[in-house]
């Protein structure tokens, strides 16, 4: 490992070499820049990994079943276990998918889980990532490189291999396509901040790369334009796209993204869309604390893996607590994402107290709290000196036939010392994630 | 053919063409600056005429820094490589990280030599990678449609700067073999009617140069 930090420029060299960046939008202009690696990996034990494993598939397998419950027989609100309001009026929830089942009847293709390690060594859940998680690709080509610049390290220690990853996702889609169709990954284009990403996972699956404008519908069949007019029918889509500019005849109609009649194609399970549309409403904040409940009604088992202590101001006695506890909470609106919406009470004054509470009585639904999770800090290089710093991990949950947990993840880290913020959009970096084979 | 879209072959075209301006141009910068030395200060004038770009440079001293490194000047030979990079990097899974990593590489290499104001000795670098970016083309990109289109972009390219510079007639019509290669391969991407009239008239040991200029930038036709 030693030599794996002594080798950090060269790693750099070899990121910049492959373009590996992320794109960040800061006052309306788009700036491409390297993903900050760190060359110390996090490293999980056999033994955890095993348990890590076993929670994960358990916690996917249930937010799936919860998915098509949701859009078909609605078992779990009929039986009290979550308040429809939740549901409803989750801005995830997408009415046009009631009673559409998805190919072989899978939702979340690509479960992406956020966890923190806290410092007795306890592992939480603190989101679920079910419409397009990403972040995959940047520990797979880091571990491609890192290999290259210091190839002792791996031989000295046991590590499940990463990078069959492509392997694992390509089994996903052709899952859910069928014999004649073509796989496509669908991207916003090259200012998405993620396109980095979108490219070489096709490159690495053998998917082709499809921009909008390059599939059409007809006849409630999804195809690739190729050039005078050929045609080459799409049997699954891997979109990078949020629900919402999918179709602008079934949602925003002001999208010049999506693909014009994909929501009938789908619907009439011509062609299989991965992750399925109408996803959101099982990774909402706020539907995030009943995932316990899920695993117990649906599966018949206690959960493995734990959420983060949340309170829903939805309830009154949590409302209370969440009001008289307000300023050691972290609170977070269920409507943002990418670490935005993020308060801690610990930093806000009497005046933003005052606004937050507010706001909390005035609109419960829009709010969760959380205990903060004082989570374990990584050792990170930085210049000659070695910090320690805030970090996740995001794994990928991959559901074909069987779930599969990615031997390997996202870990994620701030570079801010004061910041449990760790998202790459707010200056994050990131190392790659060693599981140890025994 | 049924995967290559019309954008994506217009990419591939002006990927070919935007790599291989850069390395003729390049080429040609060197015996411009060579001339600059000592024989003629004032050489950089006619090579903006040859090249049919605005002379907007002050002195031989300024051309050699904005025509090199300014991004704010649409000709210069750093945004040439920005322009081959903006086609490569949306056809990785075409071209391969492998092929992409040396048009990377050339505009990593260009930055740092602008920041040391490095002389053009060390461009060589700069050859050194488009040259094995057209090697990792060859044996990288297996696609047989993808790979002639980008060749066909890198010869009309190399046509193109050649004529401006006044190529004699053997060197242009040697030119003509290879791209006609490409294009015979593809023949509903390219109009090798135009080009076979165009050879014909080759055959007469002497060319037009704004005719031939004229119809060869008229040859992709997807």
């Amino acid at each position: 490992m030693y030599s794996l930090v002594e080798q950090q420029d060269a790693v750099n060299k070899w990121m910049e070499r492959f373009g590996v960046r992320f794109g960040l939008y800061q006052n309306g202009v788009f700036n491409e820049q390297l993903f900050p690696f760190d060359p110390i990996p996090r490293v999980i034990n056999h033994a955890e990994w095993a348990v890590m494993e076993k929670g994960l598939i358990q916690r996917v397998n249930a937010l799936n079943i919860f998915l098509q419950d949701i859009y078909h027989k609605k078992q779990i609100i009929k039986n009290g276990i979550i308040p429809q309001e939740f549901v409803y009026s989750s801005k995830g929830y997408l009415p046009q998918c009631e009673n559409i089942m998805p190919k072989n009847k899978v939702y979340s293709h690509i479960s992406g889980i956020d966890l923190v390690q806290a410092k007795d060594d306890s592992w939480y859940i603190l989101e679920d990532n079910l419409r397009i998680p990403s972040g995959a690709s940047y520990p797979m080509i880091a571990r491609t490189i890192t290999r290259k610049v210091s190839p002792g390290t791996f031989k000295e220690n046991l590590i499940a291999d990463n990078r069959s990853y492509p392997a694992m996702l390509r089994k996903t889609m052709d899952y859910v396509n069928d014999e004649e169709g073509l796989s496509v990954i669908l991207t916003p284009g090259r200012y998405n901040s993620a396109f980095f990403e979108h490219s070489y996972l096709a490159e690495k699956c053998g998917m082709v790369l499809a921009f909008p404008g390059d599939l059409i519908v007809e006849n409630d069949y999804v195809y690739y334009k190729g050039l005078f007019g050929k045609k080459k029918r799409v049997g699954v889509i891997y979109r990078r796209i949020s629900d919402e500019f999918l179709d602008p005849l079934a949602f925003d109609s002001s999208s010049l993204l999506g693909v014009p009649n994909l929501m009938r194609a789908y619907a009439k399970g011509h062609v299989a869309v991965a992750n399925a549309l109408g996803n959101g409403v099982a990774d909402d904040k706020g539907i995030y604390y009943f995932v316990p409940k899920m695993i117990e009604y649906y599966l018949g088992e206690k959960p493995i893996l734990q959420n983060a202590p949340t309170y829903l101001p939805y309830f009154e006695y949590d409302k209370k607590y969440i009001l008289e506890h307000l300023p050691t909470l972290v609170i977070k609106d269920v409507a943002e994402a990418g670490g935005y919406g993020v308060l801690f009470g610990r930093d806000m004054n009497a005046e933003q107290l005052a606004h937050i509470r507010h706001l909390i009585e005035t609109e419960p639904r829009r709010w969760i709290a959380q205990e903060v999770i004082d989570f374990k800090d990584l050792e990170i290089v930085e210049g000659n000196d070695k910090l320690f710093r805030k970090a996740d991990l995001r794994a990928f949950v991959l559901s074909e036939g069987e779930t599969k947990v990615w031997k390997s993840g996202l870990t994620r880290f701030s570079r801010n010392p004061t910041s449990f913020i760790v998202n790459s959009s707010q200056g994050g970096g990131f190392k790659d994630t060693w599981v140890l084979r025994k | 053919m049924e995967t290559l879209s019309k954008d994506k072959a217009d990419r591939l075209m002006w990927l070919g063409r935007y790599a291989e301006r850069a390395y003729i141009s390049l080429h040609f910068l060197r015996k411009y600056h060579d001339l600059m030395i000592d024989e003629n200060e004032q050489a950089y004038e006619e090579f903006c005429f040859k090249m049919g770009i605005v002379n907007r440079y002050q002195s031989a001293a300024d051309f050699m820094q904005r025509y090199l490194y300014d991004t704010d000047n649409p000709d210069s030979l750093l945004n040439m490589l920005i322009s081959a990079n903006d086609n490569a990097i949306v056809l990785r899974e075409e071209i391969t990280s492998e092929t992409l990593s040396y048009i990377q590489l050339a505009i990593c290499h260009f930055k740092l030599s602008a920041e040391r104001g490095d002389d053009m000795g060390d461009l060589q670098y700069l050859t050194d990678y488009l040259l094995a970016f057209w090697g990792s083309v060859d044996v990288r990109v297996v696609n047989s449609s993808m790979r002639s289109v980008l060749k066909a972009g890198r010869f009309i390219e190399r046509i193109d700067l050649y004529i401006r510079f006044g190529y004699p007639f053997e060197r242009i019509n040697q030119l003509f073999l290879p791209l006609r290669d490409q294009i015979s391969r593809e023949k509903s991407i390219f109009n090798g009617e135009l080009l076979k009239k165009i050879m014909s008239q080759m055959t007469e040991n002497s060319y037009e140069a704004g005719m031939t200029l004229g119809v060869v930038n008229r040859l992709y036709s997807a």
